[in-house]
């Protein structure tokens, strides 16, 4: 691969020669990942025209720029009103809503924008460097290795409930259980659809994501005036600059963090098929299991917030990883960005890094110049867009309602999806209302359907073989760590309980 | 399966031109006076919306229309059948643009809730694209019968973007015809299951030749389901698996095409007329070889088909279909 | 719920979920009792853990209550009669803004939802109301209809600016 000084000076050139275009693209990346059901790949989509009329290098700075700018706006509304924009961002929910609610709504929103610039900087420039290594992961994350992955996300389903363990499973596993609605992954026969085509391809995301979350919400908002505490509602009313510097702070205070997670983030991204909200789940959970303070996961804490915006940003880089290098789109906004890409002739794969490295590599500092661009575009505004949250909840739920019923509709145009949607609020509502966690119902139907894919698969490859499972070096070490990961808590509290009995005695 | 085969219906798409002029020029006149509604049964980005994409941009110019998309995939191309036939209007302004060959395996093998050709036709196909099977760089199969050789001996996986598909058809048809034994694995779409065909977690893909060209030195074509091999310079002169293993394996293609609903033929024969005729007026512009390689299909499979070389093509699916019927469905 | 009183623990208003995702796994059974094993073996598995859990819940809940550490009330689904009929009067309104939209359009639903929501519970006053619903569902009908084009059904709105305009 030639990759020389010369070739990256000029690709910074060119992007800060279109400057301009990168804010414009931003900008909209932004508001479209912060929108519930509105996303990078329908966007870019729309926008064909544009983009296939201008010359290639123009077309994939505004497409690169608004696909990473759409994984950062997704934690906005996610951590002010307990919405997540997408799948990416709903981990974001789990630690940015409580902060939001503690007043510190402003150092949350920094938090999310700094830790998905990071993540994104970081692994943008990985990804420049170590383009050959990273593109050779793909090679051994298989079936096999992702049923792992998938395990270390859905065992979050057990953290989040640990307060009424029973009900959390519970939730989790119905959540699971609606994820295998559809058709099956091996044959695509239609299983527990109640007959309706539109649930054929499965209960669509976004409709459980706004109906549990957004409705649900707004529900449960009515109980008092503002969405936030007392003292909150006091700090938030005060809040200058000077929150904004904090939120700064805080962040860099935990840059290691930042970084891991961001790379936990590529890993996943490059594996075709797995997207964003896997890797936010698997790195919160991480994140929580090597945490001092695993207790106060979920009560609105720094790390909480940061570990899943900076995987689902780092994921973004990992995402184009498999379509440059081998000339196969791992998720939609790639394969449409492919479809620009043969339109002009680019010729991806192997090739691309021979024939046009400049396109190749120019992703990635395109990458890199969009997240500096939208930490200045995206800061200030905390300031504003944390002000939100001080609009009393009698105006701001049924804003709520119909602006992110928009959202459950725009993706497919199904009447349908509405009423699920409803349906799903009802559901969220009385989830919330009798202890059952709404968010491990979301990780059940989230992480559901790609685990039951992979584990079917590898099965199918294997000739219907159980041990394929603990047939690959990298899942053995992946299955060790798992079984660390789930041992470590008990032996953390042994060890305490030995020490409280050695203070006692 | 079988259908219900009525000339009438195989004769419907075309008829539209013999009984155009009887009907009221009034109708014709404004059509088409708004943008066409695509629908396309697979995901955005996908082979047929790409090559949907391409066509449309010389077929406007001759509609007088500009193409607006929707996708709904799902169940293997179902559910966007279901949502044309069921919720798109009969009126000329919706088509469904899809592949013949792997949506007329679905429709056999599927419960599906509409009828061909009763609730709809294909109006023309636009190219011929072949089944393949080809191995990553790094394997050790050099030929198909490398490959055949191997599979008498254990158990080859294959990976393709769905079962109900012309390339696991190809590859079963071998298998028994050979003794090899072959096993599919379907990723739920061609990317994934081209990178795990590249990356080694099986021993090949089937699946068509034209979205496998971009990946260049990273493939290795073994054999093609088609009497000769129509783009040998692209795919290392593989040969065609009836001359290589003295097999008699039909030949296994795809043909992207439009369909629209039969109650459109019989409603709106001169908008029919017209849609076929421009359609075909596309074949012959200079403009849309360039587009067609721009949007990854080689010129040499670019071919017109009419309405009743669909039919037959598409009757021939559904008869392969439900001769493998046990190994493609998942109801007994 | 469980809130602790008297460190007696609430129950009622929690088996609705149970129940409703028992009868899901049980018509999800059915559904796919034809099917081969490869369509069904995560289904029934996860459907046989969720009864398992259940069960479990339901044992618990039983022993609870014979014990009496538990007690049955069904106000924590609704906490009280003010709040409730807040919660359902917007429920209702966003099932009632849903089903007029075929007819009504997007633009014109939206307004109407917007326009009683801030009336009824926030007490606006009329001209207040129709000004902030008003200005929202214009802004959403150019958002999202004119900008981000998606497929609602078209209402006397979208057809009257549609005919004014040509947009």
């Amino acid at each position: 691969m030639n990759l020389s000084l010369s070739l990256l000076s000029d690709q910074f050139l060119l992007n800060f020669s279109y400057l301009w275009l990168i804010v414009i693209a931003t900008t909209i990346g932004i508001i479209i990942g912060a929108m519930p059901g509105f996303g990078s790949a329908n966007t870019i989509i729309m926008l064909l025209p544009f983009t296939l009329a201008v010359d290639v290098e123009v077309a994939m700075i505004f497409m690169v720029s608004l696909f990473v700018a759409s994984h950062m706006g997704g934690g906005i509304t996610s951590i002010l009103l307990n919405i997540p924009g997408n799948g990416g961002s709903a981990a974001t929910c789990l630690d940015g809503y409580p902060m939001a609610r503690k007043g510190l709504g402003q150092q949350a929103l920094v938090l999310s924008f700094v830790a998905s610039t990071v993540g994104g900087m970081v692994t943008a420039l990985m990804s420049i460097f170590l383009l050959p290594y990273i593109a050779r992961l793909a090679f051994y994350m298989h079936s096999v290795e992702m049923v792992v992955i998938l395990l270390f996300g859905i065992t979050l389903i057990a953290s989040v409930a640990s307060d009424n363990m029973l009900k959390g499973l519970i939730a989790g596993f119905l959540g699971l259980l609606i994820g295998a609605i559809g058709a099956d992954h091996i044959y695509s026969t239609p299983r527990g659809t109640f007959g309706f085509i539109e649930l054929y391809d499965g209960v669509p995301l976004i409709a459980v994501l706004i109906g549990v979350f957004a409705i649900s919400e707004a529900l449960i908002m009515m109980e008092s005036t503002s969405v936030l505490s007392d003292t909150g509602r006091q700090m938030m009313q005060q809040s200058s600059w000077k929150e904004t510097w904090e939120g700064v702070v805080m962040s860099f205070q935990r840059t290691w963090h930042m970084i891991w997670t961001g790379i936990i983030g590529l890993i996943i991204g490059i594996v075709p098929g797995a997207g964003a909200s896997i890797a936010a789940f698997v790195a919160y959970q991480q994140s929580r299991l090597y945490s001092k303070t695993p207790e106060k996961y979920g009560t609105g804490i720094p790390e909480g917030v940061i570990a899943p915006e900076s995987a689902n940003n780092g994921c973004a880089s990992g995402d184009l990883i498999p379509l440059l290098v081998i000339g196969v789109p791992g998720g939609t906004t790639a394969a449409v960005m492919l479809i620009v890409m043969t339109y002009h002739g680019v010729q991806l794969g192997p090739r691309l890094f021979i024939q046009n490295p400049g396109i190749g590599y120019g992703v990635f500092i395109t990458m890199l110049v969009a997240y500096a661009v939208m930490l200045f575009t995206t800061l200030p505004l905390t300031r504003w867009v944390s002000k939100l949250v001080l609009i009393p909840t009698p105006v701001l739920a049924p804003i709520i309602i119909a602006f992110t019923l928009v959202g459950a509709f725009a993706p497919r145009g199904y009447m349908f999806d509405l009423w699920l949607t409803l349906l799903f609020g009802a559901i969220g509502y009385i989830c919330r209302k009798t202890g059952f966690n709404v968010v491990a119902l979301l990780i059940g139907v989230i992480l559901g359907p790609m685990l039951e894919a992979n584990v079917m698969r590898a099965l199918r490859i294997s000739g219907n073989d159980p041990w394929v499972f603990f047939s690959s070096p990298v899942g053995n070490i992946l299955w060790a760590a798992l079984a660390f990961s789930l041992a470590i808590p008990s032996i953390v509290q042994w060890r305490r309980n030995r020490a409280a009995r050695m203070v006692a005695a | 399966m079988s259908i219900m085969l009525n000339r009438r219906h195989v004769l419907l798409a075309g008829a539209g031109a013999v009984f155009a002029p009887f009907a009221s020029a009034v109708q014709a006149a404004g059509y088409p006076d708004k943008p066409l509604q695509v629908l396309i049964p697979t995901g955005e980005g996908g082979g047929v919306d790409q090559a949907a994409r391409a066509f449309n941009r010389i077929w406007s110019k001759y509609l007088g229309a500009n193409f607006e998309y929707s996708y709904f995939p799902g169940a293997s191309g179902q559910v966007g059948y279901e949502v044309f036939v069921s919720k798109r209007e009969a009126d000329g302004y919706n088509i469904l643009f899809g592949n013949i060959g792997p949506e007329m395996i679905m429709y056999a093998t599927q419960k599906v809730k509409y009828k061909y050709p009763q609730d709809f036709v294909y109006l023309g196909s636009m190219d011929v694209d072949d089944s393949v099977i080809w191995v990553g760089s790094g394997s050790k199969f050099k030929t198909i019968q490398d490959m055949v050789e191997e599979g008498k001996k254990r158990e080859i996986t294959l990976s393709t973007s769905r079962l109900p598909h012309p390339s696991t058809i190809g590859a079963l048809a071998l298998a028994e015809a050979t003794g090899m034994k072959v096993r599919m694995i379907p990723y739920g779409g061609g990317g994934p299951a081209r990178s795990a065909a590249i990356t080694g977690e099986v021993d090949g893909c089937a699946t068509f030749l034209s979205s496998s060209l971009g990946l260049g030195d990273q493939a290795r074509f073994l054999t093609v389901f088609n009497e000769t091999n129509r783009a040998p310079e692209l795919t290392n002169n593989a040969p065609p698996v009836n001359q290589a293993l003295g097999t008699k394996i039909p030949q296994m293609s795809g043909q992207r095409a439009i369909a629209i609903h039969a109650k459109t033929v019989e409603a709106y024969p001169d908008r029919v007329k017209k849609l076929s005729e421009t359609f075909k007026q596309v074949f012959a512009d200079p403009d849309y070889k360039a587009v067609a390689e721009k949007a990854g299909t080689p010129w040499e499979f670019i071919q017109y088909g009419d309405a009743a070389s669909c039919q037959e093509s598409a009757k021939e699916f559904v008869e392969l279909a439900d001769r493998y019927r046990p190994l493609l469905s998942a109801t007994k | 719920m469980n809130d602790d009183r008297n460190g007696k623990v609430a129950t009622g208003a929690d088996w609705i979920i149970p129940i409703l995702g028992a009868a899901f796994a049980t018509y999800y059974l059915i559904s796919i009792k034809d099917l081969d094993w490869e369509a069904k073996v995560s289904g029934v598995f996860c459907a046989v853990v969720l009864f398992l859990l259940i069960g479990i819940f339901a044992l618990r809940t039983v022993i609870g209550l014979a014990r009496g550490t538990h007690y049955l009330e069904l106000t924590s689904l609704y906490e009280d009669r003010k709040l409730a009929i807040v919660r359902g009067s917007l429920f209702g309104l966003t099932v009632a803004s849903v089903a007029v939209i075929p007819w009504a359009g997007f633009t014109l639903s939206t307004f109407g939802f917007l326009f009683a929501g801030f009336l009824w519970l926030q007490r606006m006053s009329v001209r207040a109301a129709a000004l902030t619903a008003g200005s929202l569902a214009l802004f959403g009908y150019v958002l999202f209809i004119l900008i981000l084009r998606t497929s609602f059904p078209q209402g006397p709105f979208e057809r009257l600016v549609s005919a004014l305009t040509g947009l």
